[in-house]
């Protein structure tokens, strides 16, 4: 009883002594509280086993839950990140209004335009400033409705003049560019002529890091004084390849143009322009054109072009210093409004919790360099430069981020949903968790309100406990999570990590903080007080009393969501074997089964499925029956598995490995979706174009040149050519040499039949295969002209009655020079059908349909030997053995480099492009890792706690068992085989749900990747999803889970087999 | 049959110690009733604990049926378990989701009885404690008095030759108290197959029905009979 009870007086309770009795009560808590969590922490200890089960389930959900928010975050700024990469410049700035005699507010003296960078350096949220002369002001917002936004040219590349015959500056259309991103303003290369400010700093260390420095090739970005002395350009490597420049080469004069004039389509005439007059096609736009020339300048670097992004600034331009140019040059390209300031932010600085908090960070800061306010508070335009300097703000940053947030949002979606199965079973661990450690208290509880405790003591008591080992556990687990991010953010295919290239800083706003502390500490916290209200309103004998009644589970709705959910399932599965549209056709309910039935399926047969798993002994004992392992003690399995406790278990480890199934699955299936996606498109390590046509040989010799010579390097073309079959038109044939089994990267997907080998045997055996169009057109088996039984991914063999021969013919067209007429002479083979093809690796897949595909040998039969032995073709696709990774990336930037190349695909670059936009979608892989990682872990530690518990709850029965004259062999033998039927039984069980969960989430998977291919525009992914089933890493983690089990329950075993019999049997 | 001599248990260490027997010496014959009585924390369970292979004593030994053993712990007299003393205790320890019939058999299986012969002899010990038409039901289903019965009936299907019973009436009504030690009195005199019991009680009126009564005081019997149980060794009779 505290004091304050005694001091108020027996009086009818006056207003002013209530408050006074809550106030005094309110202070013996306080007073209390430390000796009260000190009692909670201890007390917490001492039950840990029932402690460990809140910590782990508390400890898992916090980590799931902030990891799924963090990484939100994270990806945002991920995204954000990787947009900005492609930029060297954040904002621009330029003359509030196009500069013009008689107007204020511009200047065209270097001196002042300098001042104006240095002044906004000065604040805090630009860390470096350039000068540029190049493209054209837009002065107004970039929209549509604004015609600068078409009339901003850029400074033109008009020509390069080199005393080196080697050099092929004059290749013919050289200075053509397409400028793929904004409205058309002119296809013509541009030139930037930047102040000192871009040669050191920030925009250096931007732009120096795509300068291609490989041996041969040696490019840096130097310092402003020795670009200023050397009078040094860079070129992108695709002129440097057009030009056959090198770095160092000298040029003896570079000729730009600018534009003075422009007017609306056809008015300008001839006499309006001292220049020439440009007239853009896509628009009628007319620019008058002057050349500016500057003499002896020196190829600096050759750089790898950027992908082009906002078009404010004109992408991969030739870059040189303003110092090639005199003072009275600068002042005309001012006049004319070819000059802005680069700059760039100090992206530390870009709020990252929301893409919309940039942007309004953005216009802020605008509005901040445009704008300041005069005395009375009005706002009026900010000076710079001595003050006869009016800015207008472009932001390039903002243009991206709207695109962002449409995607941002659509991938969060997806990625939240891939998640909810890993937070639903980090909750219900925690459930779980609490609800068995909350058992064990429901005999004390009863006990202690016999020897008279309050409700709200008790109650107190129970959830202060509680609140001790949550608030540890959500700490730590929020703790892990944060860390955690970076490397989810970092994974580029299932548990594949490559680093990202900038930091990320996942932090979580207070609020998202608040939300993880409710979804686990607050849930715990509640469940907990609601449980314990349970047990304070049961009968005190009922709590003492050791059976509990059970709720009879509602098996009706498990089999429901079960059967339900088993449909998309079984779609899937008919789908990969075969059927054409599996059970369900209407794309409605598909759609809808597709994104639901997957949960609907886990937990329906969860609940289901986890009776079988408790029912494990039963099972086992069925095996085992005879064995002299369990003769003796066998009668103790009858009624196991009756508890709700080892039915818990046995829905914990079906929840955990059915979820460990599904990541690992839908893990490496993305993975590989994302190999084969870029192999499709590359068709081995590495596609180029050469410029003019080469043998094999020679193209394999050039490569070498730049490969090493210890290097094995192997190419291949597919030709292709007309063949006209028997009594039908005209159809394309793309030819498989025989070297193309081994340098494509094939599998089996691409050819009939599921073997690679078997395939190309029969190819080179004279065989032939047709696309589905092509098998219509030709009246071949295959097409699915007769409903299914016509379908099927088979390699025909030799006796097949669906196989037959064909007789094609190649008109080969020559020009008799004697008659000088066109003279056809048609050349026949007879080449057997062996099935239907999707496509050739390396090969644009978009007509592959309506062609066939022929081996080297009916090849041959046509063109002759002569003419296939000297094939000299353009494009080859090349293996080259040993080179990957960044290696590969290198030797084909430096083919690219290379004159006698036209273009190059590499394999790395391709597969790079793929993970971050294709098959499985940024940051995926690492959801589906950390899913995987996480629930590895819940598998093993669940297994750990939960039989922890369970052996605790039965530590008087084994106690018993002994009594009656058990030895420790038969208890360990009896729990052993009881416990681990139980496990093994759900482990088993719970990797078919996962099985059958990846079966049925490849639906939402297709779901999505239509999705974002709508969104993206992109060509579809031909490659199927077919799953890939990693039996050894599934078998590692069931291993860990089983070590795992066989070691707790010994240890546990040992423990109860050790305790004091008599004590236990006393119930003391 | 058994004989205890000289045992002695304390527990604790140091200053804490405390010396719960110190020197037991006590034997009981074939066929006897016996109860064990004496105040709150002398020792009785403690005793019946050593002698039932549920704890080793510090010092001395006990022999029975020619076994000896005492210092042992628990894993180490499993035999005895097994085979000589049969353990009946107050909330009866019956195996929960078990069956009385399993109850009974499945502790004659630990001991390496076919299963068969097992359900046979269970059937036999059900039936001589009158539950021949109970067998199939779970404890739950069971009464107080039914519960014990199963329990007895486990202790005393594996033929040993002492029952160890720690108050077993203590959560029965008297008329269940009645039956359970009328069983003891037949188990014991059974003619053709007599055991042993030793039965730690409170209750005077269920010690006066035994055959004979140890007092346990200080650690040490301090009577083997009634009389000088209850101190009336001196005023002269006061039986019933």
């Amino acid at each position: 009883m505290s004091d304050s009870k005694i001091d108020v007086p027996n009086q009818a309770p006056s207003n002013q002594s209530s408050i006074l009795k809550r106030f005094n009560g309110m202070m013996q808590k306080t007073r209390d509280l430390p000796d009260n969590l000190r009692l909670a922490a201890l007390g917490a200890w001492r039950g840990r086993e029932r402690g460990m089960a809140v910590f782990a389930g508390v400890f898992l959900s916090s980590l799931v839950i902030t990891t799924v928010l963090a990484y939100g975050v994270g990806l945002s700024q991920a995204f954000f990140e990787g947009f900005l990469e492609v930029n060297a410049f954040d904002a621009k700035v330029e003359f509030n209004k196009a500069p013009a005699d008689g107007t204020e507010g511009w200047s065209n003296n270097t001196t002042h335009l300098l001042e104006v960078c240095d002044e906004l350096v000065v604040m805090e949220e630009f860390s470096d400033c350039t000068v540029v002369f190049g493209k054209k002001g837009l002065h107004s917002s970039l929209d549509w409705g604004n015609e600068n936004v078409f009339n901003a040219v850029p400074l033109m590349m008009e020509a390069v003049q080199s005393n080196n015959s080697e050099h092929t500056w004059d290749t013919e259309d050289i200075w053509e560019y397409q400028y793929t991103t904004g409205p058309p303003v002119a296809d013509t290369r541009a030139i930037a002529l930047m102040g000192p400010g871009a040669f050191d700093g920030v925009i250096a260390d931007r732009l120096s890091e795509n300068v291609i420095n490989v041996e041969g090739n040696e490019g840096v970005w130097k310092t402003g004084a020795e670009v200023a002395t050397e009078r040094g350009i860079y070129i992108p490597s695709d002129i440097a390849s057009l030009s056959n420049a090198a770095v160092g080469d000298n040029l003896t004069s570079l000729n730009f143009s600018y534009t003075s004039d422009t007017a609306y389509p056809g008015e300008m005439e001839e006499e309006d322009c001292d220049g020439e007059i440009l007239i853009i096609a896509e628009t009628g736009f007319m620019h008058c054109q002057h050349i500016i020339t500057v003499e002896n300048v020196r190829v600096l670097g050759i750089y790898e072009p950027w992908p082009q992004s906002n078009p404010t600034l004109a992408a991969n331009p030739i870059f040189t210093t303003w110092e090639v140019l005199n003072e009275s040059q600068r002042q005309v390209l001012v006049d004319n409004d070819h000059v802005y300031f680069g700059l760039t932010l100090d992206r530390s600085l870009l709020p990252t919790s929301s893409t919309a908090d940039a942007a309004d960070w953005l216009q802020d800061l605008g509005r901040t360099v445009m704008f300041s306010e005069d005395a009375s508070g009005e706002r009026v335009n900010r000076a710079y430069g001595s003050g006869d300097i009016e800015v207008y703000y472009v932001d390039i940053i903002s243009g991206t981020i709207l695109f962002l947030n449409i995607f941002l949002g659509l991938i969060q979606a997806f990625d939240y949903i891939i998640m909810i199965p890993i937070v639903v079973l980090s909750l219900s661990v925690l459930v779980y968790g609490l609800v068995l450690s909350l058992e064990q208290r429901r005999r004390e509880i009863s006990i202690h309100r016999v020897i008279g405790a309050t409700s709200t003591g008790l109650r107190g008591m129970v959830l202060l406990e509680l609140a001790v080992i949550a608030t540890a556990a959500w700490i730590l687990g929020y703790l892990l999570a944060l860390l955690a991010v970076p490397a989810v953010l970092a994974s580029v295919g299932f548990m594949q990590f490559e680093p990202l290239g900038f930091t990320v800083d996942p932090r979580l706003s207070i609020g998202a903080t608040m939300f993880t502390a409710l979804a686990t500490l607050g849930l715990a916290l509640i469940f907990g007080r609601s449980r314990t209200k349970d047990f304070m309103e049961l009968e005190i004998d009922e709590g003492v009393s050791k059976i509990q009644k059970v709720n009879k589970p509602k098996v009706w709705l498990h089999w429901l969501l079960f059967l339900v959910g088993s449909l998309g399932a079984i779609d899937t599965w008919l789908e990969m074997n075969g059927s054409e549209d599996g059970i369900l056709s209407n794309w409605f309910v598909q759609g809808i089964i597709n994104v639901f039935g997957p949960f609907m399926l886990w937990i329906g047969g969860a609940l289901l499925l986890g009776r079988l798993g408790a029912a494990g002994p039963k099972i086992m004992q069925f095996f085992f029956r005879r064995s002299p392992l369990l003769s003796d003690v066998k009668r103790g399995l009858k009624g196991s598995g009756s508890t709700e406790s080892v039915n818990r278990l046995a829905v914990i480890m079906l929840l955990t490995l059915s979820i460990v199934t599904l990541a690992a699955v839908q893990g490496f299936t993305g993975t590989l979706v994302d190999e084969r996606t870029a192999d499709v498109a590359v068709g081995s390590d590495l596609k180029v174009v050469m410029s003019d046509n080469q043998t094999a040989s020679e193209v394999e010799s050039i490569i070498a040149e730049f490969s090493g010579s210890d290097v094995d390097v192997m190419a291949v073309s597919v030709p292709q050519m007309t063949l006209v079959p028997e009594g039908g038109e005209g159809i394309s044939a793309y030819v498989l040499l025989s070297d193309s089994a081994d340098v494509l990267r094939w599998f089996p997907q691409a050819i009939p039949g599921d073997d690679v080998s078997a395939a190309m045997t029969a190819y080179q055996d004279g065989g032939f295969t047709v696309g589905e169009d092509a098998a219509y057109e030709l009246d071949l088996w295959g097409s699915g002209r007769a409903g299914d039984s016509d379908a099927g991914d088979i390699l025909l063999g030799e006796n097949d009655d669906r196989t037959e021969n064909v007789t094609f013919t190649w008109n080969e067209v020559t020009l008799n020079f004697s008659t000088f007429s066109i003279e056809t002479i048609p050349h026949n083979t007879t080449l057997r059908y062996i099935g239907t093809h999707e496509f050739i690796p390396g090969v644009p897949t978009a007509q592959m349909s309506e062609s066939i595909i022929i081996g080297e040998s009916g090849y041959r039969d046509l063109m002759g030997n002569a003419r296939v032995d000297n094939l000299a073709t353009t494009t080859w696709i090349v293996k080259v053995d040993g080179v990957n990774g960044d290696e590969l990336k290198a030797l084909r930037i430096s083919l690219e480099a290379d004159t006698r190349f036209d273009s190059a695909q590499d394999w790395e670059t391709s597969h790079d492009d793929v993970e971050r936009n294709g098959g499985l979608i940024f940051g995926t892989p690492g959801l589906l890792t950390l899913q995987f990682i996480v629930a590895s872990v819940a598998a093993v530690a669940s297994a750990f706690v939960f039989l922890s518990l369970v052996l605790n709850q039965r530590q008087k029965e084994l106690a018993v068992l002994q009594a009656i004259g058990a030895s420790p062999n038969q208890i360990i033998r009896l729990v052993l085989f009881e416990i681990l039927s139980i496990v093994v039984v759900s482990m088993v069980l719970g990797m078919l749900l996962g099985m059958g969960l990846a079966l049925s989430f490849n639906g939402l998977f297709n779901v999505f990747g239509f999705i974002f291919q709508i969104f993206l525009g992109g060509e579809s992914s031909i490659i199927t999803r077919e799953l890939v089933w990693p039996w050894m890493e599934l078998g590692l983690v069931a291993l860990a889970v089983f070590v795992a089990v066989v070691t707790a329950l010994l240890f546990t075993t040992r423990k109860a087999l050790r305790s004091d019999l008599a004590s236990v049997l006393k119930g003391e | 049959m058994l004989r205890v001599s000289e045992l002695t248990k304390g527990f604790g260490s140091g200053s804490n110690r405390l010396e719960v027997l110190k020197g037991i010496n006590l034997q009981i014959e074939a066929g006897e009733l016996v109860a064990l009585m004496g105040p709150s924390g002398c020792g009785k369970s403690t005793l019946l604990n050593i002698i039932g292979g549920l704890l080793p004593a510090d010092g001395g030994e006990i022999n029975l049926n020619s076994r000896t053993y005492g210092l042992k712990n628990p894993s180490g007299v499993v035999d005895v378990r097994r085979n000589l003393v049969g353990w009946i205790f107050q909330d009866f320890h019956l195996l929960e989701h078990l069956s009385a019939m399993d109850n009974v058999a499945m502790a004659l299986e630990i001991s390496g009885v076919p299963s068969k012969e097992a359900e046979e002899r269970a059937k036999s010990a059900l039936a001589r404690v009158n539950l021949s038409d109970r067998m199939d039901h779970i404890p739950d289903q069971l009464s107080g008095g039914q519960q014990q019965r199963v329990a007895i009936a486990r202790a005393i299907a594996g033929n040993r030759p002492l029952l160890l019973a720690d108050e077993p009436t203590g959560n029965l009504d008297i008329a269940s108290g009645a039956d359970v030690l009328r069983l003891f009195k037949e188990l014991c005199h059974d003619e053709d197959d007599p055991i042993s019991i030793l039965m730690v009680t409170h209750d005077p009126d269920l010690a006066s029905q035994a055959d004979r009564m140890l007092l346990l005081r200080d650690g040490t019997v301090a009577a083997s009979d009634i009389r000088s149980a209850w101190g009336l060794d001196d005023e002269g009779g006061e039986e019933e």
